[in-house]
């Protein structure tokens, strides 16, 4: 972690005038896409949005992935820069778990919504495991924007 | 005493100095923001053609939680303006974030009151108006400009 923290990136986020607004910036930007359009997709799978078509989401989702990535690449060069307090700090960790929570059932539901959204446009109704993986994505995402604020304070 | 020095003094107190309220609201902020633009990404990005399997009335179902969030984040954003005034008046990444604000709003309205009924009727999947897409372009890039310069507020300094 000290070794992390002495890489030129570490350094240029951490001391250079630009580096760490510019990350900063550009992680916010990253999870209005990831966050925002996983939020669209869960709500939707709950019941709302009634005219949005099942058909739409894995679109949404594909979408929603390059927020992730942005957000993965930028993540990693705020960690590094103060990589040491980081990982000692729990509300970072229960961030990182939420994030990887959220993230693993994302793409648990991506085959799904390919494989099955057509015929629940057509009618049949969307399976209540499938509604549990919305319910449990809604939250994980919520604490992880929550404990990722408070990040910054704890 | 100026107007800025006496809405510091009466607001001041509770929100800058109240333990927990400045990052309460700003959470929330952030939850707002999620909430605005994960529907505004699906509505503009469907009136540049994109998921055209999306009727364009349909993306309308996504204007409550568009509009909650927009409730959420005037409110928040709102209470960091009375807590601090005189930081927020004097700073250009506040200035210009409320200038594209605005901007934003005109181009939603003209969006929701002229362009958008005669969008409604048109046929799922079909190529929209060259103004449609473009109202849809500004949208994205205004809106993701107010998010960019409200991040960077605390790193900018006065004009």
């Amino acid at each position: 972690m000290a070794w992390l923290e002495s890489t030129a990136l570490a350094e240029w986020v951490r001391t250079s005038l630009v580096g760490y607004p510019f990350v900063l910036t550009v992680h916010s930007v990253g999870m209005a896409i990831m966050v925002g359009l996983v939020t669209v997709i869960n709500l939707r799978l709950v019941g709302r949005f009634e005219r949005l078509p099942y058909a739409s989401l894995d679109g949404v989702l594909r979408l929603a992935w390059y927020g992730f990535a942005i957000n993965a690449i930028s993540g990693a060069a705020i960690f590094t820069s103060q990589a040491v307090s980081y990982i000692t700090s729990p509300v970072y960790l229960l961030k990182m778990a939420m994030v990887l929570g959220g993230a693993i059932v994302a793409w648990k539901m991506q085959p799904i919504l390919r494989r099955d959204a057509v015929g629940w446009d057509g009618g049949s109704a969307v399976p209540s495991s499938m509604q549990t993986l919305a319910k449990a994505s809604l939250a994980m995402w919520l604490v992880a924007v929550i404990t990722g604020r408070f990040t910054a304070y704890l | 005493m100026s107007t800025l020095d006496w809405i510091a003094a009466t607001f001041g107190p509770i929100v800058l100095t109240l333990p927990w309220t400045w990052p309460i609201a700003e959470t929330f902020h952030f939850i707002g923001l999620c909430m605005m633009l994960g529907g505004l990404i699906v509505i503009d990005l469907r009136l540049l053609g994109w998921n055209r399997v999306i009727p364009t009335v349909a993306s309308h179902d996504l204007l409550p939680i568009i509009y909650t969030g927009l409730a959420i984040n005037t409110t928040t954003g709102l209470m960091f303006f009375v807590g601090d005034p005189h930081r927020y008046y004097v700073n250009m990444g506040f200035r210009l974030k409320i200038l594209l604000f605005v901007l934003a709003l005109i181009n939603a309205a003209w969006y929701q009151f002229k362009l958008s009924p005669r969008v409604d009727s048109m046929p799922a999947g079909s190529d929209l108006p060259g103004n449609v897409r473009l109202v849809g372009a500004l949208s994205l890039g205004l809106w993701f400009g107010v998010l960019i310069l409200g991040r960077l507020i605390p790193y900018v300094s006065t004009g």
